[in-house]
């Protein structure tokens, strides 16, 4: 255990409590690109997902309507409108949650996060481009694998990337920011 | 020398008319000049002595005293004041602004390894195994982009790998 004094020499408060919140198995590897397999299981994972919502949405308005109707008949063929559905949702979904950080559910359980070239986040049209690329052309994906920078089609076209970043989802609060307001205002 | 043998006129003028020989007027001269010289160095070489010598024991006696009488005096000052009163008095917020609080916490939070702590509070076996399940992936992608990699005869690898690679040998 240093000594204080010896501590205070070193510190770089902001960057050395961020990196301690990574697991330490995590810190060598975050902000790097990740590799095809961690992406594709997010990839099924946000599927998965809609694919339930979707399906639960449509089961559930079907027995709906087998309560409600008096001569109950069964659906049609709804492959194909169910299959548009799943598309548009899961367009909407990337969208959304590409747009507020970076991070769907499958890349948050994967500590994955798409961001820009620079590391920024992806603003609300740039996220549905890629959406839309990404459902529209889904084997885009495999060029990760080939991809000496580990880059999809929908990825090199657009600018993004996708890093690891195994950080907890904490809001980022301008503390700074807090103390003068909070100065100004009398200590109120 | 003698003045018959020499031909070149005589360097010093009175050597010619004095009744002392000119080697033992010079003799006397250095012997003399030695003597003066010695005199001289023993009476400094005895003076900064002396001059240390008394420095040096004024101070041990000094801080002898000093060591006798300072703890007395003390220990009689403190006896008959409340130290906790005077502290009371003091005004301890220009005090604590000078204190780094923050940098303080950040040490503790660092040595008592509150974000492990948190994380294992609160994690629990499910972040065990998402850890497991990234960490798994993460050797596939190692695995297949390796393999590509030498496919295409790639000399070097990706950073991905390179950086997994090297961060579990020290794990």
């Amino acid at each position: 255990m240093p000594p204080f004094s010896q501590f205070r020499k070193t510190l770089v408060p902001a960057a050395q409590v961020y990196s301690s919140s990574l697991p330490e198995r995590a810190r060598s590897i975050q902000g790097l690109r990740a590799g095809f397999t961690s992406r594709v299981i997010a990839a099924f994972i946000d599927i998965g997902l809609v694919a339930l919502l979707v399906l639960g949405a449509w089961g559930g308005w079907e027995a709906l309507r087998y309560i409600l109707t008096v001569f109950y008949t069964l659906p049609a063929a709804t492959g194909i409108p169910l299959l548009i559905i799943g598309y548009f949702t899961m367009w909407i979904y990337w969208t959304w949650s590409w747009s507020i950080g970076g991070r769907s559910l499958g890349n948050i359980l994967m500590g994955l996060r798409v961001q820009t070239r620079h590391g920024g986040n992806l603003g609300l049209g740039l996220a549905a481009l890629r959406s839309f690329l990404s459902v529209v052309f889904a084997l885009g994906l495999l060029w990760a694998i080939i991809s000496r920078t580990n880059k999809s089609v929908q990825d090199i076209v657009l600018g993004t990337e996708v890093v690891f970043d195994w950080a907890p989802l904490l809001p980022k609060v301008d503390i700074t920011f807090a103390m003068e307001k909070n100065m100004t205002q009398g200590g109120n | 020398m003698r003045n018959e043998s020499n031909d070149k006129e005589p360097v010093v003028a009175i050597s010619i008319d004095s009744p002392i020989g000119t080697e033992a007027f010079n003799s006397a001269f250095y012997a003399a000049r030695s003597v003066a010289t010695g005199a001289l160095g023993l009476a400094r070489f005895a003076t900064e002595t002396t001059v240390y010598l008394v420095t040096e024991s004024t101070k041990v006696i000094a801080n002898s005293i000093l060591d006798t009488v300072v703890p007395v005096a003390v220990n009689a000052v403190v006896s008959r004041i409340d130290i906790n009163k005077i502290v009371a008095q003091v005004d301890i917020t220009p005090i604590l602004d000078r204190v780094p609080m923050t940098e303080i916490a950040d040490y503790i939070i660092e040595e008592i390894d509150l974000p492990s702590l948190v994380r294992e509070s609160t994690g629990g076996v499910a972040d065990g195994l998402l850890g497991t399940l990234r960490f798994q992936a993460i050797q596939t992608d190692n695995f297949v982009s390796d393999i590509v990699d030498r496919i295409f005869f790639r000399q070097k690898m990706r950073a991905t790998t390179r950086e997994v690679l090297v961060g579990h040998a020290t794990i």
